[in-house]
């Protein structure tokens, strides 16, 4: 039996050497073939527009012609599995690691995490974040004992390299000279508290500390893990950032 | 209590009719200061691709709720597939219903094409051959979907490039098909019926004299665009102002099927809303020429 039209038509679509299904027809002064192509044009067009801006980023660092080169071979692995395309692009700052044309940029699947971030934080679930003062009502000896609910949109993008930086520099949707990469890493606390998606520097130790409250630990569990790794983590400074950043949705105390 | 309308009460959203715009991300803001300012009182009503509403929350659902609040709204879907192969994806029919069930539009539109291969939304509407077994497939998934939905759907006739030498039906027979066998309605998009008309050498005002009038819950214009490639073909790229054939057209389908509600699509190389709201002005002009409005619903 012959193989269904769909499957053929499909793999024609991405295979630019194949003929189009022997069903469709030449007709007027246009072949099949040109006829075929306007699908095959119009189906990577336009999601590599849809990564575009989802990346406006990334795409700033490697110039328009460089993003829809790069673009168009991650289309042909990672074809979208859902047509809810506010999601696609998952695996693009993976992608971008192993795209060896891109190397001389090191950062950049880094920046394209925190692109990715600030998506999932846009369309995140809503919810209604403490005001900074709320804890006041909280003895100081429980303190220890406190643990946070966060905010559906709280996302965390680790980095050795300045992203942030990097980030601000070029979302102006201006191109900028390259920056001097002298600086340490950033961390990245994106939140969208209302309508807008921050993005947020986070203090040294944070991006521990926040992993640790994320996971449900206490703050005197969180604090200890933080002071761990960098001797001079600074709770209070960590606290208040958390707290203005509109982070912290409820809170409660365990049971020491 | 004196019996005054309570002024906090949810304002009752009028019925879908006159001319409407199709809403885009970048528009958002703009959209929402309409709701105050009504800047553009001949604006009607919204329609929006669902799948562009389907995070869990943010900003497209706190704009959405607002205009579904002073608006009619219509949601017009791309990803459903209904001339695949494969079955429905039925995770989408899911995050369809719960939009709908959501948001309560007045219409819900898709679709003859298919988007959809292999677990694979190849985001583009490719064509279908008008063939018995494609007619039996879209019958079925047509009607799984309104069963699933709960309300019966508008059908769009689609922008194609290209022919199957297997089709056994016209365009205009397949549709009509399709809706004697589901109780659908047909959405008849101008701008299509004008590319394809190019694209395959027909008559468009013959097509739109063809098409089912009674079955037309709704009208669509667009621009295009010539094709890149160079060939002699006219590609369906909503991304200019609607050409003055296609206005003619309009007026050509508004005296064949009547006054029924007209949008303005515009989904690439997005202008500034205030032009976006001329199209629609243009098209409430030619409405107004059939003696529409806003409330022309309420007027019976």
């Amino acid at each position: 039996m012959r193989t269904e039209l769909q499957q053929r038509f499909s793999t024609a679509l991405f295979e630019a050497s194949l003929p189009p299904p022997s069903e469709v027809v030449d007709a007027g002064a246009v072949t099949a073939g040109q006829r075929f192509n306007v699908y095959r044009n119009n189906i990577h067009v336009s999601l590599i527009e849809a990564l575009a801006q989802s990346f406006p980023v990334v795409q700033q660092l490697v110039g328009e012609e460089f993003f829809a080169a790069m673009a168009r071979v991650f289309v042909k692995s990672h074809l979208p599995e859902s047509p809810v395309l506010l999601h696609y692009g998952q695996e693009f700052p993976e992608f971008i690691h192993a795209f060896e044309p891109a190397n001389s940029l090191p950062y950049l699947p880094d920046v394209a995490r925190l692109e990715l971030a600030r998506r999932r934080a846009y369309h995140a679930a809503d919810a209604a974040s403490l005001q900074p003062d709320s804890l006041l009502d909280c003895a100081e000896a429980d303190v220890p004992r406190l643990s946070f609910d966060l905010h559906p949109s709280l996302e965390l993008v680790d980095s050795q390299w300045p992203i942030i930086t990097l980030w601000e520099a070029h979302s102006d949707g201006e191109r900028t000279e390259l920056l001097e990469l002298q600086d340490e890493g950033e961390d990245a606390l994106v939140m969208r508290p209302a309508d807008a998606v921050k993005v947020h520097r986070l203090p040294p130790g944070g991006l521990v500390f926040l992993r640790s409250l994320q996971a449900a630990d206490t703050l005197g569990a969180a604090t200890a893990l933080a002071r761990e790794s960098h001797p001079h983590f600074d709770l209070a400074i960590n606290l208040q950032g958390l707290l203005e950043s509109a982070a912290v949705t409820g809170w409660r105390l365990q049971e020491s | 209590m004196t019996p005054h309308a309570n002024p906090a009460a949810p304002r009752t959203a009028p019925a879908l009719a006159g001319a409407g715009a199709g809403l885009r991300n970048p528009h958002y803001r703009d959209a929402l200061a309409e709701v105050n300012e009504q800047a553009y009182p001949d604006l009607c009503w919204f329609e929006v691709h669902p799948e562009n509403f389907m995070g869990d929350g943010g900003p497209p659902h706190a704009c959405l709720e607002a205009l579904r609040e002073a608006y009619p709204l219509s949601l017009h879907g791309v990803g459903l597939s209904l001339g695949g192969e494969g079955p429905l994806d039925r995770d989408h029919l899911t995050r369809l219903r719960k939009l709908i069930d959501r948001y309560q539009p007045e219409l819900f539109s898709e679709h003859l094409a298919w988007t959809a291969h292999d677990g694979k939304y190849l985001n583009d509407l490719l064509p279908l051959p008008y063939d018995d077994a494609a007619l039996a497939r879209v019958v079925e998934h047509v009607e799984l979907a309104q069963e699933h939905l709960a309300r019966s759907l508008l059908l769009e006739n689609p922008a194609t490039y290209l022919r199957f030498d297997t089709s056994r039906f016209s365009e205009i027979d397949f549709l009509r098909e399709v809706s004697a066998k589901t109780g659908c309605g047909l959405l008849l998009d101008v701008n299509n019926v004008f590319v394809s008309a190019h694209n395959h050498g027909f008559d468009a005002v013959d097509y739109i004299k063809q098409f089912p009038a009674e079955l037309v819950g709704e009208i669509h214009v667009a621009g295009h665009a010539a094709d890149a490639g160079g060939a002699d073909l006219l590609i369906d790229s909503h991304d200019r102002l609607v050409a003055n054939d296609v206005w003619q057209l309009l007026d050509v389908a508004l005296d064949q099927i009547g006054a029924v509600p007209v949008l303005v699509e515009w989904d690439n190389e997005l202008p500034a809303w205030s032009i976006l709201a001329g199209e629609v002005m243009t098209a409430a002009a030619a409405l107004g020429r059939q003696e529409s409005s806003c409330l022309a619903n309420h007027a019976h």
